[in-house]
């Protein structure tokens, strides 16, 4: 069972999850929302820039849609790995990481159904509740 | 000690028994960030901070000044949590 949290005065759902980005040799632990409105994960500035990735070294680009509008982001193979019950569960994923804007500077990385769908989900704001199964799993 | 036979290890890139460890700390830490904790807005209004093993690390007014500080102190920016406490939190619809 994983565990996530309801942080920030708004209590955003967070849950926290370890990213590999082998052809750039980058790793770090992120804090991501978890947003079921995301067709896919994205790494945002803030965290790009703590694991250390040097944005000119990211080549495929593409353009994704949100309430902001357009952003360019770029498409990087990555493996996200997750702890639930003392075990490490991982995926290998299509990482969207947003090219750096003053606007998204501060906004955090988001969990998106790429990997929610491999979940069976509790969310209960209520009872502080936020927690996972994984349904699929590529390693563990 | 990675052994590269290990498909897991492969797969993460490292010792997954490491990587487990290091994102349940990451995992602690980032309770301080949690509705039910104390709020740092009361002592890091608009500034950013680094989060580590627990606690807040470093506070800057901007985010390269907080990596350095961070780096001074040894804390691996990777582990760490880095948020900006905004004074008025804006509405986030993503």
């Amino acid at each position: 069972m994983l565990r996530g949290r309801f942080g920030d005065t708004s209590g955003r759902p967070y849950i926290e999850g370890h990213v590999f980005l082998p052809r750039l040799e980058k790793r770090g632990n992120v804090s991501f929302i978890f947003d079921t409105g995301a067709d896919t994960s994205l790494l945002m500035p803030v965290d790009g820039r703590r694991m250390g990735i040097d944005f000119d070294d990211l080549g495929d680009m593409e353009e994704t849609l949100g309430v902001g509008g357009l952003s360019e982001t770029f498409i990087e193979p990555a493996y996200i790995a997750f702890v639930g019950s003392g075990k490490l569960y991982g995926y290998q994923i299509e990482l969207r990481i947003c090219k750096p804007s003053e606007v998204l500077a501060t906004v955090p990385s988001l969990r998106g159904r790429d990997i929610i769908d491999k979940w069976r989900v509790i969310y209960n704001k209520t009872e502080t509740e936020l927690s996972a199964e994984f349904v699929v799993d590529q390693v563990s | 000690m990675n052994d590269r036979n290990d498909p897991a290890v492969n797969f993460f890139g490292g010792n997954p028994e490491e990587i487990a460890r290091g994102l349940h700390e990451y995992s602690k830490s980032a309770e301080i960030l949690s509705v039910d904790q104390p709020r740092l807005i009361n002592e890091y209004p608009m500034k950013w901070v680094g989060l580590y093993q627990g606690k807040v690390s470093a506070k800057a007014d901007d985010l390269p000044s907080l990596m350095r500080k961070l780096k001074k102190q040894g804390v691996p920016p990777g582990d760490a949590i880095i948020r900006f406490i905004e004074r008025n939190q804006r509405t986030l619809i993503l």
